[in-house]
């Protein structure tokens, strides 16, 4: 079970998530829409431009996301879509990875109420999440091995860096991000 | 993987130039704000010479890719060795080579290299947010 499975399961209890097929609606759209378990109707899409006859391996039930998450899923896609040497020095694009690790990251936060994520590719393969308020931002650097490096920066001083071993490590630093703002945090 | 050496003969009033994809700067901001991801420096951060070069030949080929500039004193302040790599493309191109391994940079070194670049020419794409 992948980790997008275990957390789609962990917020529909009942649901059954599994690998299907399908076929897209054309050949740019490749909304589906389905009912599992626990009746809720959910809609997946898929960033595949060749829709028809698509293994399916894993679905992202939109509904349950925030509108960050859905925005920086979006933006993560597109930075998906670069191709070798976007950046003009040889590059590759962002490696699966990275690509994985960033989105395990997105839907693993269960905090509704966050400031718009911004989604940016590295050269090299890697991707970088990126959160600003006010006074302070929070950078989580994705190398293109999937490995993860942070930096804290206030008043735009940078106040702290290292290491992230684990997804979950990422709600602390994200909770130093808004504590000084209300927010809504899910159950 | 060959021991890098610092060129000397690249004086440290020495500006670097380097073209930013519009995917790396945020253009919600005011003025538009180059991310520190742009200065990674997986195996080298590719920049050119710029009194070896001008911005037309940095950018001719790259006509959506804004430029940004610092200084090679100010990258050796950081720690990053600086030397010539010359392409093809680009016979001004050089490497700022960081001290961690494979020549990056840490993530302080990146946000304070952002903070002291100049941005020479911002180009907004027309679909960007």
């Amino acid at each position: 079970m992948s980790e997008l499975q275990k957390w789609a399961s962990a917020r529909y209890a009942d649901a059954v998530i599994s690998a299907f097929s399908g076929s897209g609606e054309t050949a740019n759209s490749c909304t589906f829409t389905t009912s599992i378990s626990t009746n809720s109707s959910l809609s997946y899409t898929s960033t595949n431009s060749s829709c028809w006859y698509t293994q399916w391996s894993s679905v992202i039930p939109t509904r349950a996301l925030s509108q960050w998450q859905i925005e920086g899923i979006k933006r993560l896609n597109k930075v998906l879509s670069l191709p070798e040497n976007w950046d003009s020095y040889g590059s590759r694009p962002p490696t699966q990875a990275a690509a994985n690790t960033a989105m395990d990251l997105i839907i693993s936060i269960d905090i509704d109420d966050l400031v718009p994520l911004r989604v940016v590719p590295v050269s090299g393969g890697g991707i970088q999440l990126e959160w600003e308020t006010s006074t302070r931002a929070l950078e989580l650097e994705i190398l293109d091995g999937g490995t993860i490096e942070y930096l804290k920066t206030e008043d735009g001083t940078p106040v702290d860096e290292g290491h992230m071993h684990r997804i979950d490590q990422v709600r602390p630093l994200l909770s130093w991000l808004i504590s000084s703002q209300p927010v809504l945090i899910a159950a | 993987m060959p021991e890098r050496q610092d060129d000397p003969t690249i004086g440290k009033s020495e500006r670097l130039w380097r073209r930013i994809h519009p995917f790396q700067i945020n253009w919600n901001a005011n003025p538009p704000i180059v991310s520190t991801g742009a200065f990674n420096t997986s195996d080298g951060l590719s920049v050119s010479i710029a009194s070896e070069t001008t911005l037309e030949a940095l950018t001719q080929s790259h006509p959506e890719d804004s430029v940004v500039e610092f200084e090679v004193g100010f990258a050796r302040s950081l720690g990053c060795l600086i030397f010539r790599d010359p392409t093809e493309e680009d016979p001004a191109h050089a490497l700022v080579w960081g001290p961690k391994s494979r020549g990056r940079l840490s993530k302080t070194q990146m946000d304070s290299l952002r903070n002291a670049a100049t941005v020479l020419i911002y180009r907004r794409p027309q679909a960007e947010n």
